[in-house]
């Protein structure tokens, strides 16, 4: 595996689990259905629901995406095996 | 009678004035080395660079075996599989939020936390795997293109 790759699927992992955590605490937001003080200040718990609430999506779309490009690079860089000594050769397409 | 010439691009035996007692060969007979006739076309593209000692043409490499990239097949199913659970997934939560929220309780955890995966992750899901199966086909496509201009 190649640097890139490696970095692809690290991106791919952090995002992923990102975006399940992000899942997990707006889960558990609504479920203990939080009060926020909007008028006194800038209320951060809110941004912070209303911000994951926005990134999650993307984090997931880039995650997946990523995963993904790991198999595209791997794929790219395949190549057949040679065919050993001893083994039978495969008839050509055409035949 | 003089001896005839052959072709040497073909067998001896099926040409004209060919003896099976004079010109039978004694050895086990090889491929006759075919002369190019003229002088070859002046070269239009770059030549191969020049190869370090101790490697080896593309030509000189065992046989290739034909067979099919795994990872191709991976992504085949990758890109099905993200679609189809995408759909579903959605299909799914919709249906789950509309049982559930009839009878007025408040959803637990679980029920909380898979409402959100689905609403966050099916359209990525859905994205993806779409994304994927096109890729997958173009992929294809440039690598048909290139061993079909290979060939040529």
């Amino acid at each position: 595996m190649s640097r890139a790759e490696r970095s692809l699927a690290w991106v791919a992992v952090l995002l992923l689990l990102a975006a399940l955590a992000i899942t997990v605490y707006l889960a558990n937001v609504q479920v203990t259905q939080q009060a926020f003080d909007l008028g006194n200040g800038v209320p951060w718990s809110f941004v912070l629901i209303q911000s994951a609430q926005e990134f999650a999506p993307s984090f997931a779309l880039v995650g997946l995406a990523s995963a993904v490009g790991v198999l595209f690079l791997r794929a790219a860089r395949w190549e057949k095996p040679p065919v050993l000594p001893g083994e039978p050769n495969e008839p050509a397409p055409e035949d | 009678m003089p001896d005839p010439t052959f072709d040497p691009r073909f067998d001896p035996a099926f040409q004209r004035g060919y003896e099976p007692e004079m010109h039978a060969p004694k050895a086990p007979r090889t491929r006759p080395k075919v002369e190019p006739i003229g002088d070859p076309p002046a070269a239009t593209e770059p030549q191969a660079p020049e190869l370090a000692a101790g490697e080896v043409t593309p030509q000189e490499q065992a046989p290739l075996r034909r067979g099919v990239n795994p990872y191709i097949v991976v992504l085949w199913a990758v890109g099905v599989v993200f679609a189809v659970a995408g759909v579903v997934l959605f299909v799914l939560v919709i249906f789950q939020s509309f049982s559930s929220d009839s009878s007025g309780t408040q959803p637990d955890l679980a029920v909380q936390s898979f409402r959100s995966f689905g609403y966050l992750f099916a359209a990525p899901l859905l994205t993806v795997g779409l994304a994927t199966i096109a890729g997958v086909i173009v992929f294809s496509a440039a690598r048909v293109s290139r061993r079909s201009r290979a060939q040529l």
